[in-house]
């Protein structure tokens, strides 16, 4: 079998990886700084939003409320449940960037009626909006109005309704709370700290360990950096995703890692760098072939999922890809890199 | 030798396809020949059917706590409690509690359901609570004589339909509910939607939701919840733990007095009460009596731990389930405090409006413990103990709102996800026949019986699948294949360096075992942090991957592991079907030939 020069090349692979993360923050920075919006797409899981309750009183589709509420407000993150048993709704939808807003407003002025409409269902309070997303919303207040009247009007027009169909309108948290945030990022941390433990103890060498959680980090970076560049929603389904390549990428780093352990041992002759190049090209068939059943699955599920599965399946895909690449190419050559000059010394 | 092996193989296969069977197939499996049911009596199916309702799980009667009191001794009700209907019923019994759910706002006081030990005719009260138990199960008894004739019902607590589907494919409860003060500060809100959260972690609803709405009320979303009624209730109860001192004389008072009063409300009202309905009555003056005279010495806020625990209370008989209270050095200092000043006289436990315990105090306790006794099941001591350890709310909340709400995402997403799941599953079958030949089929075999053993456990352990949820398990599918390629790989390496299919089967294993090992434990770490540490959908991850992570241990190691050599054993031994590069005879096989 020809040996795979890795860690020769390793420069190329830390310069891959270090463009496709710094595009990712260069994604977050360009959307935060140039176009006045959020540096990620927080969905209203994490930012919370408006909830209004409407009874529609006849029969309806719920793709139809969404595409309305969408067309009124612009809004990415809408969630729509039906009443059961009853014709009437629970929508919620979270309203980011405030330039379509305006527009919107001055392009559809409201009637009379329609302002008589308006004026009496609403029981909110503005006051108390934006408080978990202090950056770009806090001119917005008055617009905060604008997006409520939009849908209202919408909704009006298309099934006939009247004040008294809008039973509540009201703002909602987020039910990912900053508390719930900081305890995951929390509890990834602890679990690498057991990690590290785990495998200067099994590796009896702490070098491994730290190797293995710089590429579990990168991997986590490159799905940080497809949800801020394509603008997927961070929402529940983010957490789980994140959470996944975790525990995909510290599963893979690990059996190369073993190879090399259990290669140091049969070939003692060897270079360092002849033995990481050895133990990596032994393992990459299966690197390959397990990277390939879950691609192949998750690929699948891309197609024929519904769009809400493929936001979560694209960053998945990449995730998994990444957490290969990064097994391969970035955590034994950083583990080259950190004890090559011990064996200059020694 | 060989007669073994075939065992071993037709069992494991056969064992594959009842799990299959079983997980596959539904909650109550019927068994029986379709024109014999026609002519059995409906009495049999009501006898069958009926106590599922209510006698399985728990004794649906609530009777009052302080049993040696005379004054409760009857089956009482109290407001706050409501303890009936299980979620793991029949299909029947889900259909009717989905049409109460139905019904939006009710008062409190009509949700109340007790079947009593004796239905009383006579009691007014009691008649508009008993009916539904009643019409529930003869409604029951007839739709299944008419669609399912079966005389056998077998319980299956492995069916897929056990499983919970999240907020998104399935919908639940939605439930509003209002902070019963005027105008509560941010704070206060923040730290109630907070304890929400933790209660509903320990209920083990991991994908509920939970967020504020407006300035004062709170929105809780609980994915596919059978009784909606149980969980508004324990979930939004205040839950304050109060400790009220009485001296005999007092208690003697409160207790003749709250019966008189009682009696004489009733025959005011102009009915001639029945000794239940006196009964209840007066254990609610005598309730209010206690909290309204009784020198309060104990908070919640006093009490650092609660704990369930066994002791046996009575001299004679059995351990008892009793909640063991552990209180802060503050609270251990008032309660001994109270304990000297009460000696020989009373201090009654009460939790909101519900009375847990009155013990007469026989000594001073300065160790700062405390033994809750007389809870009637061991679950009503888990449960109530997590409520004290949850804390209390700054203010009392109401319920306003209760609605029952349909999936998020339409039905295609849920079949979408489960059409698309078989087409990579199929896929992977097909790529492990393809690369690995032989031990690939044998793992797909292994992989049948992954699935199966983690939907089984999935509906073992009431795990919430959300639409993450169950393309995360799809995706522990491709992990569950690593070990397996991991190991063919080793083995094809060994066959190679010419050894016999049955060492290279043995080497293969014994050297990937550590790489299998240390990749999996690796993982498992992280998710068994994730479960302890984390809140709401990171604590259900970590649940769902520690699941995944062991069943496919169990799978990829012992099972293809039995099977291949059982295989082998029985001929199955060409180095080419498992994927060697050569064909090539070694000494083994001609020794055996």
């Amino acid at each position: 079998m020809k040996i795979l020069r890795i860690i020769e090349n390793r420069r190329k692979f830390y310069t891959f990886s270090m463009v496709i993360i710094l595009a990712g923050f260069l994604a977050m920075f360009t959307y935060k700084f140039m176009n006045h919006q959020t540096a990620l797409n927080y969905d209203i899981d994490f930012v919370g939003g408006t909830v209004m309750n409407v009874n529609i009183e006849k029969e309806f589709n719920k793709e139809d409320i969404m595409k309305i509420v969408y067309e009124a407000t612009n809004s990415e993150s809408i969630q729509v449940q039906k009443v059961q048993g009853e014709n009437s709704v629970i929508i919620k939808y979270q309203v980011k960037d405030t330039v379509p807003q305006e527009n919107k407003v001055q392009a559809a002025p409201l009637t009379a009626e329609q302002n008589t409409v308006n004026q009496q269902p609403v029981q909110t309070e503005p006051t108390t909006t934006d408080v978990t997303t202090p950056d770009t919303e806090v001119p917005e207040a008055p617009n905060y109005q604008n997006h409520i009247e939009n849908v209202i009007k919408a909704l009006s027009d298309k099934y006939g309704l009247k004040s008294e169909n809008f039973i509540s309108t009201e703002d909602i948290s987020p039910t990912i709370s900053t508390e719930m945030q900081l305890n995951a990022i929390l509890s990834i941390l602890l679990g690498t700290l057991f990690i590290l433990i785990y495998i200067s103890i099994r590796f009896k060498n702490v070098k491994m360990g730290i190797a293995a959680i710089l590429a579990l980090l990168h991997d986590v970076l490159v799905v940080l950096a497809v949800y801020a560049i394509f603008r997927i929603p961070i929402n529940n389904a983010f957490i789980a995703a994140v959470l996944t390549i975790v525990g995909y990428s510290i599963n893979d780093t690990v059996i190369i890692f073993d190879r090399i352990r259990e290669n140091k041992k049969l070939y003692t002759k060897l270079s360092l760098t002849e033995l990481i190049n050895k133990s990596i090209t032994e393992t990459f068939a299966r690197s390959i072939y397990t990277s390939m059943t879950t691609v192949i699955v998750t690929t699948v599920l891309f197609i024929f999922g519904v769009d809400k599965l493929r936001e979560f399946t694209f960053p998945l895909i990449v995730g998994i890809i990444s957490g290969t690449y990064s097994s391969i190419g970035n955590a034994s050559p950083l583990w080259y890199d950190m004890i090559k000059n011990q064996g200059k010394k020694a | 030798m060989k007669s073994k092996s075939l065992l071993l193989v037709i069992g494991t296969l056969l064992a594959i396809a009842l799990f299959g069977f079983l997980v596959l197939s539904d909650k109550v499996i019927t068994i029986g020949m379709p024109e014999k049911v026609a002519e059995t009596p409906a009495q049999t199916t009501k006898e069958a059917q009926a106590p599922t309702a209510s006698n399985q799980q728990q004794p649906a009667t609530d009777v009052a706590r302080p049993a040696q009191e005379p004054i409760a001794k009857e089956a009482t009700i109290n407001e706050q409690q409501v303890n009936v209907v299980n979620e793991q019923s029949t299909p029947a019994v889900e259909k009717t509690t989905e049409g109460q759910a139905q019904t939006t706002v009710t008062p409190p006081a009509t949700e109340v359901q007790t079947v009593p030990v004796k239905p009383t005719p006579a009691a007014a009260e009691d008649t508009t609570i008993t009916p539904p138990a009643t019409t529930q199960s003869s409604e029951k008894a007839e739709t299944t004589k008419e669609t399912k004739k079966q005389p056998i019902k077998i319980q299956n607590p492995l069916s897929y339909k056990n499983i919970n589907l999240g907020l998104d494919l399935k919908g639940g409860v939605s439930i509003v509910y209002q902070a019963d003060v005027a105008n509560p500060s941010k704070q206060d809100m923040d730290s109630a939607v907070e304890l929400l959260r933790r209660r509903l972690n320990a209920k083990n609803y991991t994908e509920a939701e939970v967020s504020l709405q407006g300035s004062n009320r709170i929105r809780v979303e609980i994915p596919g919840i059978g009784d909606p009624n149980q969980a508004v209730n324990e979930i939004g109860r205040t839950a304050e733990l109060k400790f009220y001192g009485l001296t005999k004389e007092q208690e003697q008072a409160i207790k003749e007095s709250s019966r008189n009063d009682a009696e004489a409300l009733l025959k005011n009202m102009g009915i001639e009460p029945t000794y239940e309905q006196i009964s209840q009555l007066a254990y609610m003056n005598y309730v209010k009596g206690i909290q309204d005279k009784g020198d309060l010495v104990l908070r919640g806020k006093d009490i650092e731990s609660a704990a369930k625990s066994f002791e046996q209370t009575a001299q004679v008989g059995p351990m008892e389930p009793v909640i063991m209270l552990k209180m802060t050095s503050e609270g251990a200092k008032k309660f001994a405090d109270a304990t000297r000043k009460y000696k020989g006289s009373y201090i009654a436990i009460l939790l909101d409006n519900d009375m847990l315990s009155i013990p007469k105090v026989n000594d001073e306790i300065d160790a700062g413990t405390a033994v809750i006794t007389g809870m009637n099941s061991e679950k009503e001591a888990t449960t109530t103990a997590e409520l004290i350890n949850s804390g209390a709310l700054p203010f009392k909340l109401k319920d306003i709102q209760r609605t029952a709400i349909e999936a998020r995402l339409g039905q295609d997403a849920l079949a979408g996800s489960i059409f698309a799941g078989i087409v990579g599953a199929g896929f992977i079958v097909l790529f492990m026949v393809v690369i690995f030949r032989f031990p690939g089929l044998v793992a797909d075999m292994a992989l049948m019986a992954y699935v199966f053993l983690v939907l089984a456990v999935y509906s073992l352990f009431d795990v919430t699948l959300t639409l993450p949820g169950i393309a995360g398990m799809i995706l522990s599918v491709g992990i569950a294949v690593d070990a397996n390629v991991i190991i063919f790989s080793r083995i094809k390496e060994e066959l190679n360096a010419g050894k016999t299919t049955r060492a290279a089967i043995t080497a293969g294993f014994h050297k990937a075992m550590n790489a299998v090992m240390d990749g999996n434990v690796a993982a498992f770490i992280i998710a068994l942090i994730l479960y302890w540490q984390g809140t709401g959908p990171i604590k259900g991850f970590g649940q769902t991957l520690m699941i995944g992570i062991l069943v496919s241990l169990f799978t990829a190691i012992v099972v293809t592991r039995y099977l291949l050599n059982a295989f082998v054993d029985l001929g199955v031994k060409n180095p080419t079907l498992y994927g060697a590069k050569r064909k090539l005879l070694t000494v083994g096989d001609l020794n055996k030939k």
